[in-house]
Formats: structure tokens, C-alpha cells, sequence
């Protein structure tokens, strides 16, 4: 989830999200997300950005759709 | 063969070369990489380095395809009009390639705006996009981008080439310059986007939107070129 929290600080970055603000959120949807696959066997990478992008949403609209679509430009 | 249909075919490759999303597609992410990495100054200026890449891909292969169809022009009796057939051959495949292709087709691309790449390519240009750090990474960046899109622009160079050796022009380095600047305008809009505080998401929802547009707008451009051609090699 580390790695999941540098990619998305960048991606807030790149949309001007004031840093102070953007730390708080993304902590907080990951933490949230990882709750919710706590009781999973198994959890594939889609998972985990399918449920970080759930919990973002309710917080920046743009950052979540950048983070759940970035695979999917070109 | 007039003079107005060879600038038709020039002005129609142009237009098509603009519409291809290789290079925007690569170049959006690439800003949006950069700004979140550096300074909005820094990500400007290297955003240069990647237009200039490009430009410097187009260049090359351009120019060197104008003077191998000049040289050829000159030493060797071709049948003119057998080429502008095949070329019309070439550009009725490109467009049907074009329309169904060039946008992956499938139930899971259906809401994106995945490209005809193999899946490893644009897996290594999304990777590399997060790796450039200076203006040699940037301007190699750019000009791998426009290699990777060469299935559809090397017939375009080809019939380029071939109308400005044709039109034996003094305006020819200008044609050539024309070619090269206007075939990466596409780079300066998402670049204005960016400047005027546009962001990734708003551009790939924009981009995700007119796919369909995209699609037609360059297999109607392949198929006006193949009209062209053949239409060129019959009244010859």
C-alpha cells in the first residue's frame, strides 16, 4: 500500500491538490480500503485499486478517476 | 496530375497524421507525470523536450524518405501510376485497420481509450512516462512515441514524400516544414490545456467522449486518400 500512497501523492500533486489536504485523504482511503478487504483470501491488484478508488471518490472526483483509469490511456 | 491534387493529398495526410492519439495520449500523461514530480515551470519546459522529440522523429524519417523517392525519381523509370494504386491499396487497408482497430476493440476497452499497441509497448511508454527525469529522457521519450505510431504514419510520409518530389517546388522545404509543425499541433493543444489549468482526468474524459469522432474522422481521412490516389493513378 506504500507504493499505492507515493503514486497516488503524485497524482494529487499533478492536480494541484494542496499537499496538506491530499496526505489526509489518501491516508484515510487507504486505510478504509484496507479495511475492506481485510476479511479477503485472496486480493488481486484490481481489488485494491478498485477499493482505494471507492473510498477517493467521496473525496476528489478526478484524483479517484486518474487513479482508476491511468492503465487505461494509451 | 494538378498541382491542386497533390496539395489535396498533403493537406488530407496532414490532417490525418494530427488526429492519430499515440503521441497526445503519451504526451497527457507525460505533463500530468511531470507536474506531479516537479515545479509547473519545469514540467512546461520539458514538455518542449518531448515536442521537440517528435518533431525530431518526424524529421528524420521524413526527410529521409524525400530523398530516397528524390533519388529514386531521378535514376529510376517507375511506373507512376502502378505506385499511386498501390498507395491507394495501402491507404483502403489503413482505413479499415483504422476504424476497427485503432481503438482496441472489446467489452473491457469499451470505456477507454486503449490504442492498437501491443499491450507490452504501451505498458513500456506508461512506464517511461514515470521515469524521465531530464531533456535527453524526455526528447528519447517523444521520439520513441512517434516511432511506435509508424504502422499508420510511414504510408503517410511515403505519399508525402512522393507529392513534394512531384510538385518539384522551391516551396518544398516549406512543405516539409509545414508537415513537420503541423503534424504536432496536437502536442501544443494539450500543452495550452494544461497551461490553462486543464487536468488528466478532463482530458481523458474528453478524449474518451469523441473516440468514436477519432475513429471515423481517420478512416474517412484513409479512405479520402485512397480516393485520391487511385483517382490520381486512373487520370495520369
Amino acid at each position: 500500500m506504500k507504493d499505492q500512497e507515493r503514486i497516488l501523492k503524485i497524482h494529487a500533486r499533478a492536480l494541484g491538490i494542496p499537499s496538506g489536504s491530499a496526505d489526509i485523504f489518501i491516508k484515510k482511503s487507504i486505510a478504509a480500503a484496507e479495511k475492506s478487504l481485510k476479511n479477503r483470501k485472496i486480493i488481486t491488484n484490481q481489488d485494491t485499486v478498485r477499493a482505494i478508488t471507492r473510498e477517493l471518490k467521496k473525496y476528489h472526483k478526478d484524483l479517484a478517476y486518474i487513479y482508476e483509469n491511468y492503465d487505461k490511456i494509451i | 496530375m494538378s498541382v491542386f491534387t497533390s496539395l489535396g493529398i498533403l493537406l488530407v495526410a496532414m490532417f490525418i497524421q494530427g488526429f492519430l492519439q499515440t503521441s497526445p495520449a503519451v504526451f497527457a500523461i507525460f505533463y500530468h507525470h511531470a507536474l506531479g514530480k516537479t515545479s509547473a515551470k519545469k514540467a512546461d519546459d520539458q514538455s518542449l523536450s518531448f515536442i521537440l522529440g517528435t518533431e525530431f522523429f518526424t524529421a528524420i524519417i521524413f526527410l529521409a524518405i524525400y530523398f530516397l523517392v528524390a533519388y529514386l525519381d531521378a535514376t529510376i523509370n517507375y511506373n507512376y501510376a502502378i505506385l499511386m494504386w498501390v498507395m491507394g491499396g495501402i491507404f483502403v487497408l489503413e482505413a479499415i485497420v483504422a476504424f476497427f482497430f485503432y481503438f482496441r476493440p472489446g467489452k473491457k476497452s469499451r470505456k477507454t481509450t486503449r490504442l492498437f499497441l501491443p499491450r507490452k509497448i504501451a505498458k513500456g511508454l506508461e512506464t517511461r512516462t514515470g521515469k524521465t527525469k531530464n531533456r535527453s529522457d524526455t526528447i528519447l521519450l517523444g521520439f520513441l512515441t512517434a516511432a511506435t505510431e509508424l504502422i499508420f504514419t510511414l504510408p503517410l510520409y511515403i505519399i508525402s514524400a512522393i507529392q513534394i518530389v512531384r510538385l518539384a517546388s522551391r516551396f518544398s522545404p516549406f512543405f516539409i516544414i509545414a508537415y513537420i509543425v503541423i503534424t504536432t499541433l496536437p502536442l501544443f493543444i494539450v500543452r495550452i490545456l494544461y497551461r490553462t489549468h486543464h487536468n488528466l482526468a478532463e482530458i481523458q474524459r474528453r478524449r474518451i467522449k469523441k473516440k468514436l469522432f477519432f475513429k471515423i474522422i481517420i478512416a474517412l481521412g484513409f479512405a479520402i486518400l485512397s480516393a485520391l490516389s487511385i483517382t490520381t493513378g486512373v487520370f495520369l
